[in-house]
């Protein structure tokens, strides 16, 4: 059972799921470390139709009836690569009941165009928008398919999301050789942005950009470093914007330990351009596939793959394994023992941050806001 | 009610007390060894209760740092156009 099925109050309605859609696999980048593309996810699929994305807002509608807010996440590819569907989509979703859709987008930012704009302010989008650092660490990288650079056009879409619209704005920066996690954070600080996220660069093994040794060792130390951060504003009653730790430091507060990693089939499902239904989105179609959209059976098989998937062995010792659940499905087999390394750093700096105000928890509801 | 400090007390404890929680739901007055609840103490009530799901919300989205950045709609900050 999950942490949200576990709550009072959620006994009757499951608070929220999220789905992960991908209307396209198309992109107009080039980045020369994306996960999707290296992990031969996107394979030749034509984008989703805007037939498709109308039926498929109708299924989710009465699919998840009994769920109280439904998050469509255009993830991708590209999700501004095909503006028809998500503009259907979303203009389908808000005919339905009142409040029970949110948006929310991860998006190169390159390519908005004033439509796209007015549809992000109109839905009230989160939008999760990629920008590595400054340009010369951005561009090395992020190119478009011309192999021209993109920081100045990821700059002007912050600006454009700040002045024209109301979305609540993640910056999130990839880390990798030669640019560490210490000045990604600093980097994303400066930006007019809500919250910030930065994580290391994710290899099946080595590649010119994955962390070497001494560079993982020093991610791992900035983490920790990070969580010292955040105890000072937490201290200073200042609601922290890197949010990596929070949810484990209420899971501590709490006391409930994790049944699983995320919600990969129950509360969380990906959605593909031709409208296969996955746990994640980041999970290959050929292996973890819960049939198609209309076939409405995806929350079933969603748990039966759940139930095939259990918390593998040589996690039942590990000492994180109560806030970790067991790792990301999608990135366990790929990453392997270098992501557990991140993960159990980050268990252990929630549990130093926990501690620090173990006897004062009140201070810790800055960390939601309060 | 109306204490910030008493509010958030009351918010950990809803969040860290099962039986709390849930008799604050049901039986606010009891809950809070009160005769009867007027309409503001019902509106914090309210506020506290949403607070607390919202919490669960956030424990279960599993920010992390992962490429899917599960939270990015946890927290319903609200901000208005520059």
């Amino acid at each position: 059972m999950s942490v949200l099925e576990q709550s009072e109050d959620n006994q009757q309605a499951l608070a929220r799921v999220e789905l992960l859609v991908a209307t396209t696999w198309d992109c107009n980048l080039r980045c020369s470390y994306c996960f999707v593309g290296n992990r031969g996810l996107a394979k030749n699929v034509e984008p989703m139709s805007v037939l498709a994305a109308c039926q498929i807002i109708d299924v989710l509608d009465e699919q998840f009836s009994d769920v109280e807010t439904v998050c469509i996440h255009f993830y991708g590819g590209e999700p501004f690569c095909n503006v028809p569907a998500m503009r259907t989509m979303v203009e389908r979703a808000l005919s339905k009941s009142k409040d029970k859709f949110i948006f929310a987008v991860t998006t190169n930012g390159v390519s908005a165009t004033p439509e796209v704009m007015d549809l992000l302010d109109r839905a009230n989008f989160g939008v999760v928008v990629s920008i590595d650092g400054p340009p010369d660490i951005h561009n090395e990288c992020r190119k478009d398919k011309a192999g021209k650079s993109t920081h100045d056009r990821v700059m002007k879409f912050i600006r454009d999301l700040r002045e024209k619209t109301s979305c609540r704005v993640r910056g999130s920066a990839v880390v990798r050789s030669g640019w560490p996690l210490a000045k990604a954070v600093s980097y994303l600080k400066s930006l007019d942005v809500d919250t910030i996220k930065s994580q290391a660069v994710r290899t099946a093994g080595a590649m010119s950009y994955s962390l070497n040794i001494e560079e993982r060792e020093e991610y791992l130390a900035d983490l920790e470093k990070l969580g010292v951060q955040i105890i000072e504003d937490i201290r200073h009653e200042k609601q922290p914007r890197d949010d990596r730790f929070t949810s484990r430091v209420f899971q501590l507060l709490k006391n409930e330990p994790r049944q699983r990693f995320c919600g990969a089939g129950t509360t969380m499902f990906g959605i593909t351009p031709d409208a296969q239904v996955l746990p994640c989105i980041l999970l290959d179609a050929a292996n973890n596939s819960l049939g198609l959209v209309n076939d409405r059976e995806f929350r079933e098989k969603g748990r039966r793959w759940v139930e095939n998937h259990p918390i593998e062995k040589k996690c039942s010792q590990c000492s994180a394994l109560p806030l970790c659940g067991g790792g990301c499905p999608a990135m366990m087999p790929f990453c392997g023992d270098s992501e557990c390394d991140i993960v159990r750093k980050n268990c252990d700096v929630a549990r130093m941050i926990y501690q620090q105000f173990k006897n004062e928890p009140e201070k810790l509801l800055v960390l939601a806001g309060m | 009610m109306a204490d910030n400090k008493l509010q958030r007390e009351l918010i950990i404890k809803a969040l860290t007390d099962p039986k709390f929680r849930k008799l604050l739901a049901t039986e606010p007055a009891q809950a809070l060894g009160l005769k009867k609840i007027n309409i503001q103490q019902a509106k914090e009530i309210k506020f506290i209760l949403a607070t607390v799901k919202g919490i669960d919300t956030q424990i279960g989205a599993m920010a992390d740092e992962l490429l899917c950045a599960c939270s990015v709609t946890a927290t319903p900050t609200v901000r208005n156009k520059a």
